[in-house]
């Protein structure tokens, strides 16, 4: 009987340290998401249609646009202290190799500026070193067509474009960049 | 561990055992006894450790299904931002905060006329921390002028911390806001304890104390006036039991207890239960948790709450229905008083702070003060993004922070504009126009990202989504992808185009005759004209001649991705489009050739922070830059002096725009579509059951546009000049080239090689030798000096 009891008693008690100690490990709870943030091309793409062929210059005299069909000078943007202080953070993050960052401060700054070239310059080189370089030609694209009678940005761009062609591999398409760069 | 665990085994063993023994005396053997007693004992070990397991899982693992969490776009603050007081006060409504005549925490805002100081609650972005600050903001007629921290110091940049609109949430439709105990205000948990069990610190899970108290007090008041539930057996209760009120749930509830407490401190299972507790029901939305509590009934956070809030809190945890501050505010407010009183009783607070707060009001919010679940539509648009890249079990539970676009102001103007316009028609038009409906998309051109979304005139409303899902067909406004295929195609705006009656046989034997809404013919007009006035019988000549499957082929560049059928039909609009394509399509069209998709999300993030996915800015340019320049050019005629010229009776003429009003067969539905360099609003009324509506595209989605852009901090649309384009004067009657001081003549731009090489009459009158070209700039020369 004792002895009985005494099985007992032991058994409950390895049973009651068990359920005390018997732990069920705790797997962290990781949602098995994919991350976007890399590489960008990997986003649902736009309608893939090859951009139009870069057009040699028409030489030809242009005249503001302003004026039909509500005449008005266009005034060059004064670049505010919030967009100088974003593209300050940014430079410092690409050059520092922080690329993310660099990226975050630009889409913030092109939401203040979104007409401001400055901002595609820098959102172009650092799609260029994210090695995203269709994106990069893309952006430096829109660049050029905000920069429309600034002789220095427009040479900037094509020169950027350029190495972006020749980093890509395009040969032949940075060539035609060269030569559009050297007009300016 | 173990020799915790001895005693609450013991106490089993021995209530299961003695009884049996006494009988073993009779007819049961003494082996008998024993195998039954030890297979007793088995199965009690067994189901503790079942119930052990299952509480230490629940607790160490992911206690609660986390919501995701949606916020808008946190607001940016430097000087000279667009911004003006009234923008600033609905953001801060929709953050909660207090607006007090001199600001003393985190929180509140204080404002005069033209000035606001406001002190930050700070948030941790994924990309940074931005810190609790204080700052004083100058405004002018412009906007923000100056910002500056308390110190006088201008401060570059500072980003507001973002709306909360909305959650993702389980299957169950618990929502709550996970808050630590050390972030839970003090007062908030000597009052529960307080109230709901005073012994907590000194119990074991189970409270005889408590027990005898309430049966005490339920004796004395003849009646169910108080429970003896420990705060622990109350989790246990809500943590793992069903609601049910079953012998069996109440048996173990008692060991679970117990277990609970043997493995974890109290202040572990008091953090449990804060965020626990069950508060209240927002339609099938179940409010959990203090943190959550406070958002819901005070639209502050919890750590911002008073003594008198913080008691209310408390003292609802008894019956979240019975004691319903909204509903029934005395029984609530009576309810708070007891705590408030058991609180001075116990030496908690104050006299004097016992009768302030007695004095004070509920100061229950009324529901919708904050924006979570304010924007049905965009959140709707929101999910789906996000469904094709997570699954929805991450999405319900794993406390995912998702980043959007969302505009809290310009929602907010876009709801009102759209409501009061409906409001309006429906008095002009009477009954018939009750059903009225509308649905609406603004995204930010340059970007792509979508600002505001309705899907329904109750903007609340989470039913049907017309913004996405419903197709109804779009009218002219498919006309400047059939201009801009002709234009790629050779023509120019000058370009003369044959709008005489038509009759076309279709490939099934069908005879369509297209008409102009206005029932007369034109025989020829200029191809900017035919767009500025939306002729129906040029624009099928002139998409006939260039093709229908080339017309197609510039739908799809501008962003269409849906299957388009060639039937001549289409290029009057027959084709069902959303109003959120029709943005993606007027998008491409305002940012220059480049197509943007519209993006809803910028970034997500898990619980901590850490950045998932991004969504960046992406583009690609598909409209040469000299024929996007052509058709925004035509664009900007209709609303000067075509279909929509209306817009400069609201706007101002230093306001550039361009768009297209749309109408269908015997009016069923009014569109517009038209944007400024800063804004992209597509707007469709119309009604569900497709019935005709006594108004066209510009009597009534070009005033809810109207009545939109006017609240807008609008920055006029400059096309940007491409190299290649000359602007010249032409003959409006001919298209031909003319000059500036002949009569009827336009200004126009063309790319260079395709301007008309023929003369007016004008210019053939002799004596007249100069040329055109040079006259014209000889024009625009005089006109800069």
């Amino acid at each position: 009987m004792t002895n009985y009891v005494s099985r007992l008693f032991v058994t409950g008690l390895i049973l009651s340290v068990l359920a005390a100690c018997t732990t069920t490990p705790y797997q962290p709870s990781q949602p098995p998401v994919d991350d976007r943030s890399s590489p960008p091309s990997q986003q649902p793409a736009p309608e893939t249609k090859a951009y139009p062929p870069v057009e040699e210059a028409i030489p030809g005299q242009s005249i503001p646009s302003d004026q039909v069909p509500a005449p008005q000078a266009q005034l060059p943007q004064k670049q505010s202290s919030a967009v100088i202080a974003l593209l300050d953070r940014a430079e410092q993050a690409r050059v520092s190799g922080d690329l993310r960052s660099a990226q975050n401060n630009l889409q913030r700054a092109q939401r203040i500026a979104p007409r401001d070239p400055k901002v595609y310059y820098s959102l172009a080189q650092t799609h260029m070193s994210l090695e995203d370089y269709d994106l990069a030609e893309q952006v430096a694209l829109k660049g050029v067509s905000l920069s429309s009678g600034n002789q220095v940005l427009l040479k900037r761009f094509w020169q950027l474009i350029t190495e972006i062609r020749l980093r890509a591999g395009d040969v032949s398409g940075a060539e035609v960049a060269k030569l559009r760069a050297q007009k300016y | 561990m173990a020799q915790k665990k001895t005693p609450a085994k013991k106490r089993t063993r021995s209530k299961k055992t003695s009884p049996r023994r006494k009988k073993q005396t009779g007819f049961i053997s003494r082996s008998s006894l024993f195998k039954i007693a030890f297979t007793l004992l088995v199965l009690l070990g067994l189901l503790t450790l079942f119930l052990d397991a299952q509480i230490r899982s629940q607790f160490e693992g992911k206690r609660w299904a986390l919501p995701a969490k949606v916020y808008a776009r946190p607001l940016e603050l430097y000087a000279g931002a667009p911004l003006s007081i009234a923008d600033l006060k609905i953001e801060l409504r929709g953050l909660g905060y207090q607006f007090t005549s001199k600001t003393t925490q985190p929180g509140q805002a204080a404002f005069s006329s033209s000035k606001a100081i406001i002190d930050t609650r700070g948030f941790h972005f994924s990309d940074g921390m931005e810190p609790a600050r204080k700052l004083i903001l100058d405004f002018d007629s412009q906007g923000l002028a100056q910002l500056r921290d308390y110190q006088g110091q201008d401060v570059p940049l500072v980003r507001l911390e973002p709306v909360l609109i909305g959650g993702i949430y389980p299957l169950n439709n618990e929502d709550r806001d996970l808050i630590q105990l050390k972030d839970a205000p003090s007062m908030l948990t000597e009052a529960l304890i307080a109230i709901e069990d005073r012994d907590f610190y000194q119990h074991h899970g189970i409270s005889p104390k408590g027990i005898a108290r309430a049966m005490y007090a339920n004796i004395k008041a003849g009646g169910f006036v108080q429970g003896g539930s420990t705060l622990t057996q109350q989790l246990i209760k809500n943590f793992y039991l069903t609601s049910d009120r079953s012998l069996v749930r109440k048996l173990l509830e008692i060991p679970m207890a117990l277990l609970l407490e043997l493995h974890y401190d109290k202040d572990e299972i008091l953090e449990a239960y804060l965020n626990e507790v069950y508060l209240g029901q927002d339609g099938s939305r179940a409010i959990h948790g203090f943190g959550l509590g406070a958002h819901y009934f005070f639209a502050q956070p919890l750590q911002e709450l008073k003594l008198h809030q913080l008691a209310l809190l408390a003292g609802l945890v008894k019956g979240p229905s019975y004691y319903d501050p909204r509903r029934h505010p005395e029984r609530a407010k009576t309810r708070r008083n007891l705590v408030l009183k058991v609180l001075f009783e116990q030496g908690k607070i104050t006299q004097q702070q016992y009768q302030h707060a007695i004095n004070a009001g509920l100061d229950v919010v009324k529901k919708g003060t904050l924006l979570k679940e304010a924007y049905p539509a965009f959140l709707d648009l929101v999910k789906r993004q996000l469904r094709r890249d997570y699954r929805d079990e991450d999405l319900n539970s794993e406390g995912l922070r998702v980043y959007t676009s969302l505009d809290p102001i310009a929602q907010s103007q876009a709801e009102t504009s759209l409501k009061q316009t409906i409001s309006t028609l429906q008095q002009s038009y009477g009954a018939k126009l009750k059903p009225l409906q509308g649905s609406m998309v603004v995204t930010d051109p340059q970007t792509g990202e979508v600002l505001a979304v309705i899907g329904d005139k109750n903007t609340r409303y989470k039913g049907f989504n017309r913004a996405l899902d419903s197709l109804r067909p779009i009218g002219s406004l498919v006309k400047p992808a059939v201009y801009l295929t002709a234009l790629e195609h050779g023509k120019t705006l000058a370009s003369i185009v044959d709008d005489s009656s038509l009759t076309m046989k279709l490939p099934n034997g069908q005879i369509w005759k297209p008409q102009n809404f206005s029932r007369h013919s034109h025989e020829h007009v200029m191809l900017i004209d035919a767009l500025a006035h939306s002729y129906n019988i040029a624009t099928v000549r002139l998409g006939m001649e260039v093709g229908l499957k080339e017309v197609i082929n510039t739908l799809n560049r501008l962003g269409i991705k849906r299957q388009l059928d060639a039937y001549p039909s289409l290029l009057l609009g027959a084709q069902g489009l959303s109003p959120l394509e029709v943005a993606t399509m007027y998008q491409t069209i305002a940012a220059n050739g480049f197509q943007t998709p519209v993006r809803a999300i910028r970034t997500v993030t898990d619980s901590q922070g850490k950045a998932l996915s991004s969504y960046p800015f992406q583009l690609r340019q598909t409209i040469d830059a000299d024929d996007v320049y052509l058709i925004q050019t035509a664009m900007q005629e209709v609303t000067h002096s075509g279909t929509a010229a209306s817009i400069y009776s609201t706007l101002p003429n230093s306001i550039n725009t361009a768009g297209k009003t749309g109408t269908t067969d015997d009016q069923r539905d009014s569109w517009f579509a038209g944007f400024s360099n800063n804004r992209l609003a597509v707007v469709w009324l119309g009604l569900d059951d497709n019935s005709p509506l006594p108004f066209t595209g510009s009597g009534g989605a070009l005033r809810v546009w109207k009545s939109f852009m006017k609240s807008q901090p609008l920055e006029s649309f400059e096309a940007p000049l491409p190299d290649d384009i000359k602007w010249l004067w032409i003959d409006a009657e001919t298209g031909l080239l003319s000059a500036e001081n002949c009569e009827g003549v336009r200004l126009l731009p063309f790319i260079s090689g395709s301007e008309p090489t023929e003369i007016s009459e004008c210019m053939t009158k002799p004596g007249d030798t100069s040329n055109p070209v040079t006259r014209s700039l000889d024009w625009i020369k005089d006109w800069f000096q």
